[in-house]
């Protein structure tokens, strides 16, 4: 089999391709980031804090709450928002990358707040849901006929 | 000499009503139906905007197979299930929005590919029943998909998420929420007319795809297709690899209706895995056929015209026939029976018109 | 070594003249019964099984023989003539009738319907020579379609038959108990531990099969034939060949209504709506399992084919679950149905009919 230029072609397309695919996956994941505001060790939970990822401003998470943000893709711009003992609001901003592989990570946030210069893997963890998304108990797979009556 | 020729334009008119026969019907239908449905003309503006949109992808990709001569291609379902294929992998990733519709469609190229080159290989065996033996082929591919699907998912095949697979560890549940990537492609350039919302991404898409058909006609590929359409032995005589053409037209087809699948489904928003599928061949050819495409002759127009029409009845059939009787169930009842009926009654008559033909040119070679 | 290769062509020729497919589905019946033991399946239990449902389908299977016979190709539009069989059985309930003389009375209703309907779609097919098969699926599917508005807008009243509420409209699905509920399994029925044969209902199908054998042997069945396998040859001889293949399609018919009430008689219920939707397709391909093609079937195909598919319907899913706790007879049922059909699609020597 001789092996022309076209060849060489259509192998390059099928790179291509894939490698879109492989870019949609990163730039297309999402990730759940549960915004928690509970005490981590000896740190206290913050009273009141707000989390702004991407320009986007979440309402307002009071002591021992917790939140959930969901963004798709890894890089983000996280800012957060608390009031200090001395009724002084501070701003803490950090870029987080998320692990790509990560469905749903936690963030400490009194651990951020306490630590602001900590690296991520601190206060960013994998986290693993426990409760099952609420999926309809469809056990019985049904493969009827009357799909004819559907919708189109 | 006048009297003859004014015999020949009676003739003609009353032949190009016969040959248009299924479209007029279906023209009266909407005609009647519409101030009977209640229903205003903003929401069947909609309506009718938002399913122009999720299937002309779908009824386009009949097209090239009717092209290369092989009837309208029943076997579309099996492109169907890859884009579904592509579309469980992606949710099982977490992947959403327009990433995911292009992850998903890429993931159902090769699948799709597979199952057109096993569809046409099946038809080249099939000749001169293309039609009734990819409609089994679908049937058959959707045994093999229930076995991947229900039995080697989560299996064989790693699919973690606990919203998809069942609770008995394997197998896929009945529904997939694609809630994450709903009208992304359809609202992703917003805009709105007379109360009613275009999918315009949606229809640019569309657009693109007409363009590569009228582009693909062009083609040495696409004139080898119409080459063999026409007659097959001349082809072959002409040097054109007569199967390799045909296996190639409903690649083709099967690749396109996968695209057109998840274009539909992200409109829908929820993925019926065992059903979703099945009957999306049927509809499509049936719009089609509406549009006033026949076995043999088939166009970007009669895509248009075909799914407004379908679908205008679609959408007014159970109203109607909640208003008309008191039991919408009827109404579904009657669009179904439309449904079969037109794909019967465009049979039927090309099946005539065919033979008519063919003691024709007996005749004239006589 | 000469001999050896000899042998070799031999086995492969008696292969292929016997199928390949039939021979895998054969040997996996086969297999499905040695292992049924080890299954905690009962064999005799088993083979009633199959038996009873050979009995509830054969008739429906033998629908595909005549429009085979005349080159009609393979009956795809069974649900018209179940239809017509559907209309018996309806107003057999309707008008009371109980006990034998019910089924009997369903099949004399059922006959008018078979004969009118059957010869406008024997009238259809001859005008759509060589493209029968997919005229012939879709005609069903309308008819079906068609019957769903009419079970809602026909007059009947019986109250086992309609909606309780609404005083209108059938049931989906109609008991037939009280009605003619086994009075075909239950005539002669033979009763040894496990092992349950339904006499009646395979003495009534063996009865039918009589009369279409004596038929085929007729001047008219012969002609019949002589135009399904050379028409050209049939014209020349003065055969009128649409009026034959119109007589076969209104056979086929007739024999699916009559099946459906057999079918019915067995297993008790009425499938009204999209009930007989899905019926040719299994029918078709028993028959192809028992070695029939597009252009030709026998008898003999119908009493293999149906003891094959059915054998297969009813072992693979108990073998299963004893053996590995998964159901998969569902999708073996899918794919060896229409593998069968994708299988006479396709060969060769039938292409040039």
């Amino acid at each position: 089999m001789k092996i022309g230029r076209s060849f060489y072609i259509r192998i390059a397309a099928i790179i291509l391709v894939i490698l879109l695919g492989v870019l949609m996956f990163f730039i297309g994941k999402q990730h759940t980031i549960l915004l928690d505001n509970n005490k981590v060790g000896d740190i206290r939970a913050l009273d009141e804090v707000t989390v702004t990822i991407d320009g986007v401003e979440g309402l307002p998470i009071y002591s021992r709450m917790r939140d959930q943000a969901i963004v798709t893709g890894q890089g983000h711009k996280l800012a957060v928002t608390y009031v200090d003992s001395s009724w002084e609001e501070h701003t803490i901003e950090r870029e987080i990358k998320i692990p790509l592989s990560e469905n749903m990570v936690i963030l400490y946030l009194p651990y951020l707040v306490e630590n602001p210069d900590s690296p991520q893997e601190e206060w960013l963890q994998h986290f693993e849901s426990q409760a099952i998304v609420s999926a309809p108990a469809d056990d019985e797979v049904v493969t009827s006929d009357d799909a004819m009556l559907m919708d189109f | 000499m006048s009297g003859k020729l004014d015999m020949k334009n009676k003739i003609s008119v009353k032949e190009l009503a016969i040959s248009n026969l299924v479209p007029i019907l279906f023209i009266c239908i909407c005609i009647i139906g519409i101030p009977l449905s209640g229903y205003s003309g903003s929401y069947i503006l909609n309506e009718v905007l938002s399913r122009l949109g999720r299937n002309s992808f779908l009824v386009l990709s009949l097209l090239i197979p009717v092209m290369a001569g092989m009837g309208l291609n029943f076997g579309m379902t099996l492109g169907a299930m890859a884009g579904q294929i592509g579309l469980i992998f992606v949710s099982d990733w977490n992947v959403v929005g327009i990433p995911a519709m292009v992850l998903a469609a890429i993931i159902s190229t090769p699948i799709s590919i597979l199952l057109g080159w096993l569809c046409g290989t099946i038809l080249n065996n099939a000749k001169g029943r293309e039609m009734v033996t990819s409609y089994i082929i679908g049937f058959f591919m959707n045994g093999v998909y229930q076995l991947v699907v229900l039995y080697f998912m989560g299996s064989i095949i790693p699919i973690t998420s606990s919203a998809l697979v069942l609770p008995r560890g394997y197998g896929i549940r009945n529904t997939v929420n694609l809630e994450t990537m709903r009208k992304s492609l359809d609202n992703l350039i917003p805009f709105n007319i007379f109360g009613a919302s275009v999918p315009v991404a949606t229809f640019i898409l569309v657009a693109v795809f007409c363009l590569i058909i009228v582009w693909f006609r062009r083609t040495k590929l696409g004139q080898d297709m119409r080459a063999v359409g026409q007659d097959m032995e001349v082809a072959r005589q002409a040097g054109i690899k007569v199967e390799k053409t045909r296996v190639l037209s409903i690649i083709l087809s099967t690749v396109f209706a996968g695209y057109g699948m998840i274009i539909y489904l992200q409109n829908i928003g929820t993925l019926n895995t065992y059903n979703s599928h099945s009957q999306i061949g049927m509809f499509s050819i049936a719009a089609l056929l509406v549009g006033g495409a026949s076995v043999d002759k088939a166009s970007i127009k009669n895509v248009f015209i075909g799914i407004i029409l379908f679908h205008t009845m679609f959408i007014i059939a159970p109203t109607v026939g909640r208003n008309l009787i008191g039991e919408a169930q009827l109404g579904e009842y009657f669009r179904v029976f439309v449904s079969y009926g037109v794909i019967t009654l465009a049979l039927v008559l090309y099946e005539i018109r065919t033979r008519r033909e063919a003691r024709k040119a007996l005749e004239e070679a006589e | 070594m000469m001999d050896a290769a000899t042998l070799k062509e031999k086995s492969m020729q008696a292969i292929k003249s016997f199928g390949l497919p039939r021979l895998i589905i054969t040997l996996f019946l086969v297999l499905l019964f040695v292992i049924a033991p080890f299954a905690n399946v009962n064999i005799a239990s088993g083979i009633s099984d199959m038996l009873t449902r050979f009995g509830m389908n054969a008739v429906l299977v033998l629908a595909m023989v005549p429009m085979v016979h005349s080159g009609c190709g393979l009956n795809f539009g069974l649900p018209l003539g179940i239809i017509s069989g559907l209309l018996g059985a309806t107003m057999t309930i309707e008008f009371g009738f109980t006990g034998f003389s019910s089924f009997l009375m369903a099949i004399v209703f059922a006959t008018p319907f078979a004969i009118v309907l059957g010869a406008g779609y024997g009238a259809l097919l001859n005008r759509v020579k060589g493209g029968e098969m997919m005229i012939a699926t879709y005609v069903g599917f309308s008819s079906v379609a068609f019957m769903c508005i009419m079970w809602l807008l026909l007059p009947y009243d019986n109250p086992t038959m309609v909606w309780g509420y609404a005083g209108t409209g059938l049931r989906t699905t109609i008991s037939v108990e009280g009605a003619y509920l086994g009075v075909l399994d239950n005539f002669l029925r033979i009763q040894i531990g496990h092992l349950a044969i339904p006499t009646g209902t395979i003495l009534f199908f063996a009865l039918l099969s009589l009369l279409i054998w004596l038929f085929l042997r007729t001047k008219t069945g012969t002609a019949m034939t002589a135009v399904g396998s050379n028409p050209i040859f049939a014209t020349a001889s003065g055969v009128s060949v649409d009026r034959m293949r119109t007589l076969s399609v209104v056979l086929s018919t007739w024999l699916g209504a009559v099946g459906i009430i057999v079918y019915e008689q067995s297993f008790g219920f009425i499938q009204l709506y999209m009930g007989p939707f899905n019926m040719a397709l299994p029918a078709v391909s028993a028959v192809l399992l028992g070695g029939a093609s597009v252009n030709k079937a026998s008898i003999a195909n119908v009493v293999i084919g149906t003891l094959l598919f059915q054998g297969i319907l009813t072992m693979t899913p108990s073998v299963m679950n004893g053996l590995i706790q998964m159901d998969v007879s569902e999708v073996i049922r899918i794919i060896v149905s229409n593998g069968m059909i994708l299988y006479a699609l396709t060969r060769k020597q039938e292409v040039t009919r």
